[in-house]
């Protein structure tokens, strides 16, 4: 109060704006009761039409928008604020991002726990009364005694696994380009081309090198195995002795064929973390391991290898994340086939929940729960290396 | 620097290194190369195996502009635009504001707030599949761009936040500090003084939410339903069901769907390496 | 190529200035099926609709078949068109059960075209006493096979299960795989099933499975994947059919590696455009197994409905009426190559597989709708897949049968 109320000028400007920031906010949250309530036909008579979702919608963000600077303004007039300005500003800050993040990621991560309790369909009544029961820990049971869950369980621990070959073939890929020849630029770019394609892009690729009747490996395959006879209609057909492999057509080949298609993107990655790591690795410490006679393998493993821990670290969680998040892969490539034997958690959830309408609401959160807790042990574990380096830091 | 520059090493074994590049990555890019190869050919040099040899036309604007004229290639491209370019601002802006706060106020929610970020940016979609569903059902956005641009926006503002506030981190404390004393508010602070010293994360953040959001399929999947409004990643998909035995037209929608990330890349090259390998080099 | 958002907008501006003026009467569709002629089909009706009816704004809405099955639900609930397609049968169970399709017995008992001309379809629209859609395309399931390879190696038609063996070992002397099929995307397998256990138990044996009164334990189940084997082992299929869609598995069957196909009649198309004329295919009804058994078909038919939440109502009723007429449906599945569920309607003689097709069906004892659609969705999804691993490893039968049974106690509760 006192601050403010040092000039009467600045006083009444402060109130004036209040009193306008006020109004306006009002007016908003009047404006977006009636739109909520009544949709646009009350105001615009456009509700039947598909379309006019897309307008009501932004109707709604421009008036909480509206209502937010409103808000902004109110507060920054308010003597409080003044007074407690660094108290009050972050929060001011934060709202926004967190209110929203809050509502699409954390909010519904405890939805799905609760959903994992009960048996659902996904559907409402013509009432919007939802339809589902609770069934308390009916869904794990039934998890404890499904093949498919073993098997994606299994799938997931064997992605985890080599996925991990990522980190130790990126490192010797960046070695290998780490010179400075004329051009090596560009040869740097252009190893890291495949982790800027979309996984879907990637997946099409490999179906297609690896389908067993024209695919780029059966074409080498056919090299050696396979001639060409005519067939009983006079066609040209070729036989092979042995038949190429179908990769993706085969149970215990399949989870490995997608997973070698996605370390592609992977290997580019992690190159690129070791190529700016090794980027800047002192060249004292090079010098000094070279005089006390350290080289090749020794030189990496004593002197170079510590200077690229963090390089690994990142190198490891990104494939960890990358190896617990193989949906895209696997639905454009098998999915999840022949008979679920290259099912990952990730997407048996995605097909009981929703795929060709199945609708097992409950079952489907049931293994995401499962596939959240795998998740959370890194997650901690890369939280916990986050707040020992803040601590150290401060 | 390692490995030692092949400079120093004998003549044999520098033109070892130079020859073994371009072997390295044609070998390294071969399935690229390939379905670019398919995607150029007529039909009928996949039907009689010729995968490796020269086409025997080259059909490249026939095979491309195929594509466009029979199917919705063009729709799907500026979908994945318009869902691709508000998520990268609306992201990159909220944490902007975000990063600010969890960086340069010191309360004790700073940490406990920027982990939540950092956690929920780690979590598998599938376990907010089902909620984010329901929700957009009902909030009535589900099968419109803006309904998943609102999505992709709040999950991307996690990552936003975590790169930003880790670079405000590394600003020199001190400009703020002295700021304050002389009495300026600390929006004015954070526009006129923060927010250009940030300009390269910005942009370097952009660059990648852009890749991130454009090679999305996951949530497009889930959340799109009408033909009209799919992106690219799921229209080419859905274009592989179509051109069934047309491997031609399939490799070269694929390839479509890559050429936006990939000219992203190439143009903006240095802040997207520096956005990937942010805290590669840190700690 | 229209732009939504554009649209829209400008259609804000437009009713905000003629806010004023009649309310325009609206009608908007969602249909699920991008195939070129499919969409084609839908798309003239629609047209013809919009010239008998010029005052009814028509929004048509089109998009891809799979994708449909799992965003129907949110359709239902929310963002309702007043009209959108789904199956008939135990399909559409779970959404008239939940209330979220609507009642339209009333149109079915007003409208004499409905009521008098699709009797053979009815029992399927039918649940709980009521008629909840109208059926604009149905087809017939068999085997299709290469005349020529059939007469070049002197074979013929078979009528019984000994015959189809017969041939097959026939065809496998000489060098031809007796069956193409690709079973990547499960479904192809389950037709498979459908006439074995059809052929082997009969129709009624076959619902009660479907409906979850009989167990795949069941030793008369066990009887039809025994027959299975038997078929595996004489009349084995393409060795990669797990990699392929039922599309690339025509690829064999137009070169003369494989001599049959057990496809529904939307494949006709196809074999053509693979290059395979008249004189080369042809049709024959699944062979008889348990002699004396009534014949039994696979008919799945494809419906529209108006969900519970729909605004335009009387429009899609209007609509309805309109594409049940003889003429609409003989128009529709003239495009696409396949049978009208209107009796009166026309069909294209000049097709040698529609006329055997309504020969087929209109003789049958019974229609089945397809595994995945009379078996609820969760139940079709495991079904399936246990089938695909059959065909690839019949030796884990009772371990597929064993789960399949789990499944079924789940599901069906």
């Amino acid at each position: 109060m006192n601050t403010a109320a040092t000039s009467t000028d600045r006083f009444s400007t402060s109130a004036g704006r209040m009193v306008v920031a006020a109004v306006v906010m009002l007016v908003c949250v009047v404006l977006l009761m009636l739109v909520s309530t009544t949709g646009m036909q009350g105001l615009l008579d456009l509700a039947q039409r598909t379309e006019a979702r897309v307008p009501t919608f932004l109707v709604r963000i421009s008036l909480i928008i509206a209502a937010l600077t409103a808000a902004f303004f109110f507060i920054t007039s308010h003597s409080y604020y003044k007074r407690n300005k660094v108290a009050i500003a972050p929060w001011m800050f934060l709202s926004v991002g967190l209110v929203f993040f809050s509502i699409y990621v954390i909010v519904p991560i405890f939805q799905s726990i609760s959903y994992s309790f009960t048996r659902w369909d996904g559907l409402y009544d013509f009432n919007g009364v939802w339809t589902g029961e609770w069934v308390g820990l009916h869904n794990y049971k039934l998890l404890l005694d499904d093949p498919n869950f073993y098997t994606s369980l299994w799938n997931n621990l064997l992605w985890l696994l080599l996925f991990m070959l990522a980190v130790p073939i990126g490192l010797f890929i960046a070695l290998f380009l780490n010179q400075t020849v004329a051009g090596i630029r560009i040869y740097k770019s252009l190893f890291f081309f495949p982790f800027v394609i979309s996984q879907v892009v990637v997946g099409l690729i490999f179906t297609w090198a690896y389908n067993p009747e024209f695919g780029l490996l059966s074409e080498i395959w056919s090299w050696f195995f396979c001639e060409t006879k005519t067939n009983i209609m006079g066609n040209l057909t070729r036989v092979c002795s042995p038949e190429p492999p179908s990769i993706l057509g085969d149970e215990t080949m399949a989870t490995y064929g997608i997973i070698a298609a996605g370390l592609w993107p992977q290997i580019a990655y992690c190159m690129i973390l070791y190529l700016t790591g090794l980027n800047n690795i002192s060249s004292d410490q090079i010098e000094a391991g070279r005089l006390d006679g350290a080289k090749g393998w020794k030189m990496l493993r004593h002197v170079i290898l510590p200077q690229l821990k963090p390089a690994t670290f990142i190198a490891i969680v990104v494939t960890v994340i990358g190896a617990l998040r193989s949906f895209d892969m696997i639905a454009t490539m098998t999915q999840g086939g022949p008979y679920g034997s290259s099912n990952v958690l990730a997407y048996y959830m995605y097909d009981q929940a929703v795929g060709e309408g199945v609708g097992r609401y409950g079952y489907g959160s049931a293994i995401a729960t499962v596939l959240f807790l795998i998740m959370l042990v890194y997650i901690s574990y890369f939280l916990w290396r986050m707040y020992v380096d803040e601590m150290e830091a401060k | 620097m390692f490995p030692r520059p092949v400079e120093k090493a004998s003549a044999g074994v520098r033109w070892a290194y130079k020859l073994s590049l371009p072997i390295a990555l044609f070998l390294w890019l071969l399935p690229l190369l390939a379905i670019f190869m398919t995607s150029i050919r007529p039909a009928s040099d996949i039907a009689t195996g010729n995968v490796f040899g020269i086409p025997s036309s080259f059909q490249f604007f026939q095979n491309y502009g195929e594509v466009f004229a029979k199917t919705d290639a063009l729709q799907y491209l500026i979908n994945t635009l318009l869902i691709a370019v508000p998520t990268t601002i609306i992201s990159v802006s909220l944490a902007c504001l975000t990063g600010y706060a969890l960086a340069i106020y010191k309360f004790k929610w700073a940490l406990p707030l920027f982990f939540l970020f950092v956690a929920g940016n780690f979590v598998p979609f599938q376990i907010l599949m089902l909620p984010v569903v329901d929700m957009s059902n009902r909030l009535e956005i589900i099968n419109t761009v803006p309904g998943l641009v609102m999505f992709h926006a709040a999950f991307q503002t996690g990552f936003c936040t975590l790169f930003m506030r880790n670079f405000m981190k590394a600003l020199p404390f001190e400009l703020i500090e002295s700021a304050r004393l002389e009495g300026v508010d600390e929006f004015k602070i954070f526009w006129h003084l923060v927010l250009p010293l940030v300009k390269p994360a910005i942009a370097a953040l952009c660059v990648l939410i852009f890749t991130f959001i454009w090679n999305d399929f996951f949530w497009a999947s889930v959340l799109i339903r009408d033909d009209s409004n799919l992106p690219i990643t799921v229209g080419v998909r859905t274009l592989n069901g179509e051109f069934v035995q047309q491997w031609h037209l399939v490799s070269a929608a694929s390839l479509l769907a890559a050429v936006p990330p990939v000219l992203m890349f190439f143009a903006m090259q240095k802040h997207f390496i520096a956005g990937l390998t942010l805290g590669a080099t840190k700690g | 190529m229209k732009f939504k958002l554009n649209f829209s907008l400008t259609s804000i501006a437009a009713a905000a200035l003629l806010s004023t003026s009649a309310m325009a009467s609206d009608l908007v569709i969602t249909f699920d099926d991008l195939n070129p002629d499919k969409a084609a089909a839908y798309e003239a009706a629609v047209e013809a609709f919009k010239k008998a009816n010029p005052d009814i704004n028509v929004v048509a809405n089109n998009g891809d078949r799979e994708a449909h099955k799992g965003t129907i639900r949110n359709a239902l609930q929310n963002d309702s068109p007043d009209l959108i397609t789904w199956y008939p049968g135990n399909r559409m169970g779970p959404f008239v059960d939940a209330g979220l399709f609507m009642d339209i017995s009333d149109l079915w008992a007003s409208d004499p075209n409905l009521s008098g001309n699709f009797n053979a379809i009815k029992p399927t629209m039918t649940r709980d006493g009521k008629q909840w859609g109208v059926p604009y395309s149905y087809y017939q399931w068999g085997v299709y096979y290469r005349k020529d390879i059939y007469e070049k190696l002197g074979l013929s038609e078979p009528k019984t299960w000994d015959e189809l063996l017969g041939n097959c070992d026939k065809m496998k002397e000489a060098g031809v795989t007796p069956f193409t099929i690709g079973t990547k995307f499960l479904w192809t397998a389950a037709g498979v099933f459908d006439y074995l256990n059809l052929r082997t138990n009969g129709y009624d044996v076959h619902n009660e499975l479907t409906a979850g009164k009989v167990k795949y334990t069941d030793p008369r189940i066990r009887d039809t994947f025994a027959n299975w084997e038997t078929m595996l082992d004489r009349c084995s299929f393409v060795s990669t059919h797990a990699t392929m869609s039922w599309q690339d598995a025509i690829a064999p069957f137009a070169n003369g590696d494989a001599a049959m196909y057990v496809m529904g009649n939307f494949s006709v198309g196809q074999y053509k455009d693979a290059g395979l004329t008249d004189d080369q295919i042809d049709f024959f009804q699944f062979p008889e197994i348990t002699p004396g058994l009534p014949r039994a078909e696979e008919a799945p038919a494809d419906a529209f409905f108006i969900p519970a939440k729909a605004t335009n109502v009387e429009n899609a009723k209007k609509f309805l009426a309109f594409i049940a007429t003889p003429e609409i449906q003989s128009e529709w599945n003239k495009t696409i190559g396949q049978l009208p569920p209107n009796s009166e309607a026309a069909i294209n003689t000049d097709d040698k597989f529609i006329v055997e097709g309504m020969e087929t069906l209109s003789t049958a004892a019974g229609l089945a709708q397809f595994y995945d659609r009379d078996a609820p969705a969760a139940m079709a999804k495991e079904g399936m897949q246990g089938f695909q691993k059959f065909m690839l490893d019949p030796s884990s039968l009772d371990e597929i049968l064993e789960n399949l049974d789990k499944v079924q106690a789940e599901v069906y509760k």
